[in-house]
């Protein structure tokens, strides 16, 4: 089962969660995407339970003026994960991101994409 | 497994002879979401505004930069009265959405200016989810990411993800309806497939196999010169082999029986769950997926960028 949940919630430490995916099941994909306004940075984490052993990847299009760039990231090891989502371009006018991980075992897991200005 | 109900209603109508969406998706396409109720705000227009941002996203990174969606979003319109109805057909749906159509006019709305519109009707009672009827989508519930993926993608033209999850071939055993686990057009939220992304004219034509040899397969997640996907035409139908890298890496395969009754969407792609005893829905490097008396696909290598594919007829 896979869902996609959109919280609007500002993070006290001035990270700003943009996009959220939640799946559950074994062998299935936890996705989120969202865009970032100006932002000065972003980051991918991915939480579980139980935790587990995953491969996540995220893709990034960066726009500033008429200029577009795209990114490409992965990170592999055991949840909870953290990854830095490299920028592209520096300063941007717009990112739109997609993260994803797979579920290897049956899990609950949470892909959650979060910038700051 | 909430959208059962609504994905049954869009196959329902599927079956009724309709104007065709086209499947095609480029440039930047203007959505319309009008909000309409009895007068509740059962919730904020700032979150469907959201909504509709990570949709954006989605459709920006899929498509490799080539779709953008234009998205407005009005506040609450009270127009929903009890004689409301839940139209079943074309004339159906455009009687039920023509005063809320008027509404948005009265607003400043102008819905004959939008590519699509996402009409979301709060109050109505409507026995169902959603429809999706050309470039018209009708939902009853708060539009979710998927929701609008999975919608706008009927819009573009493309049908469900289907899935089966027997080894070989789906015509020996059940088919889900939108079992897909990886596509939005299936239950999934990965990524439109390699089939679908031909289809909405986001990667060129494919090449067809048909005799042994080692190919190279990029993933369909950005341009290429090289293949984005290997089509083995048989009797069956037509199977799409593509290559994923992110977040696993391997092959998957899917089924399109273009034989499937006409409809106002492109035929489906099916899915196969579990093309190994893995029981994963993609097989990895060192892993060989059969089908009897037709071929056999090997995964030889796998990096970032590209696979190493055997195909044996």
């Amino acid at each position: 089962m896979v869902a996609l949940v959109v919280p609007a919630v500002a993070l006290a430490s001035g990270w700003k969660i943009i996009g959220q995916g939640k799946a559950s099941g074994k062998y299935t994909v936890a996705a989120a995407s969202g865009t970032a306004i100006r932002p000065a940075a972003i980051q991918m984490k991915v939480t579980a339970s139980p935790n587990l052993r995953t491969v996540s990847g995220y893709s990034i299009q960066c726009r500033k003026g008429s200029k577009k760039r795209r990114g490409t990231g992965k990170a592999t090891g055991r949840t909870p994960i953290t990854k830095a989502v490299v920028l592209p371009i520096a300063h941007p006018d717009s990112c739109a991101v997609v993260a994803s991980a797979t579920l290897a075992a049956t899990t609950k897991m949470t892909v959650t994409i979060v910038a700051r200005r | 497994m909430a959208r059962a109900p609504l994905f049954a209603v869009v196959v329902l109508l599927a079956a009724v002879a309709l104007p065709s969406a086209g499947a095609a998706a480029k440039g930047d396409k203007h959505v319309l979401i009008i909000l309409a109720s009895a007068g509740s705000k059962p919730y904020p227009v700032a979150d469907v505004q959201r909504t509709a941002r990570q949709a954006n996203a989605f459709f920006e990174i899929s498509s490799f930069g080539q779709v953008r969606l234009d998205i407005d979003v009005t506040p609450w319109l009270p127009v929903i009265t009890n004689a409301s109805t839940c139209g079943l057909s074309t004339r159906g749906l455009d009687a039920v959405v023509a005063p809320v159509r008027q509404a948005a006019d009265r607003a400043g709305f102008t819905p004959d200016l939008y590519d699509d519109i996402v009409y979301t009707l709060a109050d109505s009672h409507c026995g169902f989810l959603g429809e999706t009827l050309g470039h018209q989508v009708m939902l009853t519930r708060e539009p979710t990411v998927p929701l609008l993926l999975h919608e706008l993608g009927h819009t573009f033209g493309l049908g469900h993800a289907q899935a089966a999850d027997c080894v070989t071939s789906p015509v020996r055993c059940g088919i889900y309806e939108t079992g897909d686990t990886l596509s939005p057009m299936g239950s999934g939220t990965l990524d439109f497939s390699a089939y679908e992304k031909f289809l909405l004219g986001w990667i060129p034509a494919q090449p067809h196999v048909s005799v042994a040899k080692t190919y190279v397969l990029t993933p369909p997640t950005s341009f290429s010169r090289l293949a984005q996907a290997l089509i083995v035409d048989t009797s069956q139908g037509s199977w799409w082999i593509e290559y994923r890298s992110q977040p696993f890496r391997g092959l998957v395969f899917r089924l399109v029986d273009s034989r499937n009754p006409p409809s106002q969407f492109a035929p489906s792609a099916v899915l196969m769950l579990k093309p190994t005893k893995a029981e994963r829905p993609w097989i990895v490097k060192g892993e060989t997926y059969r089908i009897p008396f037709s071929f056999r696909v090997t995964l030889a290598g796998a990096t970032a960028t590209r696979a190493i594919v055997r195909f044996r007829p």
